[in-house]
């Protein structure tokens, strides 16, 4: 801050100057684009906010950048109901789809499962597909879409591409 | 999220490393040294320098690519990741906070990163502490994606973990390539960048979601409800662990379709990690308990008392399987 008031006075050498002024368009930009980025998440969360409170959360947000703890559910849109309410049936099969896709190819190796491996497998693979992906997290080879339903699934490409 | 720090520890692992390569001889003496410094370059890397380029995951026999952009800035971090095969996938981090966008179906997860590190910021801050459960040295030096990298080997020192290699690059230090090498020698998983750009000045926009129209009708689930505690629920503990495993977070969950919450316990190495997961839904397992694998991640799930557990990592199965089997209900706090 000391650095950008004296460089508003051109009290700055050339070489500071040029760091500060590098570092004030990081942060605008950075501001600018997470302000983007709030926007669309209040949007998704049905929270779209006035310009006055925008401004006043923007600045709340650049003090603290809070995680916010979000409502635990948004209303489905039409449709998605039945899958959120049909409970875990539904979001399993899809997910069971998604994850059998590949799971021909998979190196499963069963250790003493109680029912026959096949079967443990295919179950245990629904199961899964969320605990999977809750733990590894970033890495998109484990992210599946357990919202979609079955027909939207579709195998990832290399699979498609095996199973020909 | 609870983060516990183990500075004593992770000084006297490091001087452990040190030990021990000086005891083996010069010659290794060097390459551990080597080995330990690479690390420590390898895990300052991803923290300092912005990157953007396409990997390809490959695990199971599957392989999936994605393209990946981190952009520090303004003092944090952010991240975009799109997958390129099959269903169209987008994850944005902003530091702790995950975004996951489904574009087929128009869904948005949002989700807080409790499971530590993902490629290419794999290596931990102080790596020197790894030394107490992989001996680490340096290996040859080689070319990744056009680039000139060096070959750092963690080999497991028990069977309780897998081994890894990480080729770092020359320039930096990040991490552009990393297999994961079962004790029979055998590669259960791989990712690697087949291009790369790295240091160069990025927008943060190129880590902010691709889609910038509206996102009417499109449905959000929030993933996370609440830090640990958990309201006086038993926790579940495991009675053995991988040695040098430490619980490194704990979540109380949200899963879609499921008003009960699920407790998630991180446990870490400081490389690998696994993850408890405590659903009171015992209904999903079915009586269908066992043990199933994708790449190096193993998946065992059971029952315990009425709640179904799972203990999902990316460890050898037996070891996955034990500390599974020792998982009890504490006493609850």
């Amino acid at each position: 801050m000391k650095d950008v008031s004296a460089l508003m006075d051109g009290e700055l050498d050339p070489k500071l100057a040029r760091s500060t002024i590098a570092r004030v368009e990081d942060q605008d930009e950075l501001r600018a684009a997470w302000a983007t980025f709030h926007v669309i998440r209040d949007t998704l969360q049905g929270n779209a906010i006035g310009p006055s409170r925008f401004i006043e959360r923007f600045h709340d947000r650049l003090e603290q950048e809070p995680v916010p703890v979000a409502p635990r559910w948004r209303i489905p849109r039409p449709g998605a109901g039945a899958l959120a309410l049909g409970g875990a049936g539904v979001v399993l099969m899809s997910a069971l789809i998604v994850w059998m896709s590949g799971a021909h190819r998979d190196t499963r190796r069963p250790v003493d499962a109680p029912v026959p491996a096949a079967v443990a497998n295919r179950l245990n693979g629904a199961i899964a597909v969320e605990y999977a992906m809750g733990h590894r997290q970033l890495n998109p080879a484990f992210v599946v879409d357990d919202f979609a339903r079955s027909s939207e699934v579709r195998p990832p490409a290399s699979a498609q591409e095996a199973a020909k | 999220m609870t983060v516990r720090h183990f500075p004593r520890r992770l000084l006297l692992s490091g001087l452990c490393g040190l030990l021990l390569a000086v005891a083996a001889g010069p010659g290794r003496a060097a390459a551990v040294a080597d080995g330990l410094s690479w690390l420590a370059r390898a895990g300052t890397a991803a923290r300092n320098v912005n990157y953007t380029g396409t990997y390809v995951y490959s695990g199971a026999g599957i392989a999936e690519s994605a393209r990946v952009t981190r952009v520090h800035a303004g003092g944090g971090d952010a991240e975009r990741i799109e997958s390129l095969d099959g269903a169209r996938r987008e994850i944005v981090r902003r530091g702790d906070e995950i975004h996951y966008f489904f574009l087929d179906s128009k869904t948005v997860r949002v989700d807080r990163r409790v499971s530590g590190r993902s490629f290419p910021d794999i290596v931990p801050a102080n790596g020197a502490a790894l030394a107490a459960h992989y001996s680490i040295e340096a290996g040859q030096t080689d070319r990744v994606a056009g680039r000139g990298v060096q070959v750092i080997r963690l080999r497991a020192r028990d069977d309780d973990r897998f081994s890894q290699e990480i080729w770092a690059d020359l320039q930096t230090g990040l991490p552009l390539k990393l297999r994961v090498i079962d004790s029979q020698g055998e590669i259960v998983e791989q990712i690697a960048f087949t291009e790369v750009s790295i240091g160069e000045r990025l927008s943060p926009k190129q880590a902010l979601p691709s889609r910038r129209a509206g996102y009417a009708g499109w449905t959000v689930h929030n993933a996370i409800v609440s830090d640990p505690a958990v309201g006086g629920q038993p926790l579940v503990e495991p009675k053995s662990l991988p040695s040098g495993f430490r619980r490194v977070s704990q979540v109380s969950r949200q899963w879609p379709g499921q008003d009960r919450p699920v407790i998630q316990s991180v446990y870490s190495d400081g490389l690998a990690s696994l993850s408890i997961f405590v659903d009171p839904d015992l209904s999903k397992l079915a009586g269908h308990e066992g043990y199933s694998q994708r790449g190096a991640l193993g998946v065992y799930s059971r029952s315990l008392a009425d709640r179904a557990v799972i203990t999902v990592g990316q460890l050898p199965a037996a070891a996955l399987r034990k500390v599974a089997e020792s998982l009890s209900i504490g006493a609850g706090r």
